[in-house]
């Protein structure tokens, strides 16, 4: 199976983005779908989707333009607040990307 | 260090009341210089920050905000909570400003971290504070700062991430 490839953004493109990015391996890892993830800080996003080998975008921030890969917002995750609309929409486009 | 240690009755205000939120940062980053615990560039940068990258968390009790901004600004790694009646808005985390999304925070933790490592802690334990129900309702009913102040590093000591 494709191991998917996930960019993590938070505004300090360290701290947030590393909280979701664990939490995004683990769950994804407990649904038989290896991952691996980078941290980056809005302005890193642009580039790391140029180079065409990233499938998904997980964000705190918000992010600088549209991209033409799925992005889905993990605040919810962070929280807790909106925890499972955030892991129902992350295993459908997982899902769908690993086909 | 331990979580515990960054807060101080000092930086406990329990009815705070802002017109806007510049006056707020204005206002707490005074403070803060006062005790020293910041760099005097920290009062611009934190609302430069929040402007581009909100911190306003809606949460199960109410919503909250965790503004802070990059370590070269602090000189000593602390946090601030301000309890307020909800009528300063922030805009959502995650969110583009531009939408408008708003909160408004009855509970701001204005965080000071001279560590990166620190604000990993701090945001896991603060994340795990927000989803305790039970927790978040005694933070808006204890009237002394005294027992907030307890009760906060009680939490936290015995809920270590």
């Amino acid at each position: 199976m494709k191991k998917l490839k996930i960019i993590s953004v938070c505004g300090s493109g360290t701290v947030t983005s590393s909280m979701i990015a664990n939490k995004v391996k683990d769950l994804l890892d407990d649904n038989g779908i290896s991952a691996t993830t980078v941290e980056v800080n809005p302005g890193g996003v642009e580039q790391l989707v140029v180079s065409g080998s990233y499938d998904l975008i997980v964000h705190t921030s918000p992010l600088l333009s549209a991209y033409n890969i799925p992005t889905i917002n993990a605040v919810g995750f962070l929280t807790g607040m909106a925890e499972e609309e955030f892991i129902e929409e992350l295993l459908k486009t997982a899902k769908e990307l690993v086909k | 260090m331990h979580l515990t240690e960054l807060f101080d009755e000092n930086m406990i205000e329990l009815h705070g009341e802002f017109a806007s939120q510049t006056n707020f940062f204005k206002e707490i980053s005074s403070r803060l210089q006062d005790l020293q615990y910041i760099k005097k560039e920290f009062c611009g940068k934190i609302q430069e920050r929040e402007k581009k990258f909100p911190t306003g968390l809606v949460t199960k009790s109410f919503d909250v905000a965790i503004p802070h901004t990059d370590p070269e600004y602090v000189n000593r790694s602390f946090i601030y909570v301000i309890r307020l009646a909800p009528t300063l808005a922030f805009c959502q985390m995650g969110t583009d400003p531009m939408e408008r999304k708003l909160v408004y925070p009855k509970l701001i933790f204005l965080l000071g971290v001279n560590k990166g490592e620190l604000q990993l802690t701090i945001l896991q334990s603060l994340m795990k504070l927000f989803s305790n129900e039970k927790q978040m309702s005694s933070l808006l009913e204890i009237k002394e700062k005294n027992s907030f102040l307890q009760h906060l590093q009680k939490y936290l000591s015995t809920n270590e991430i």
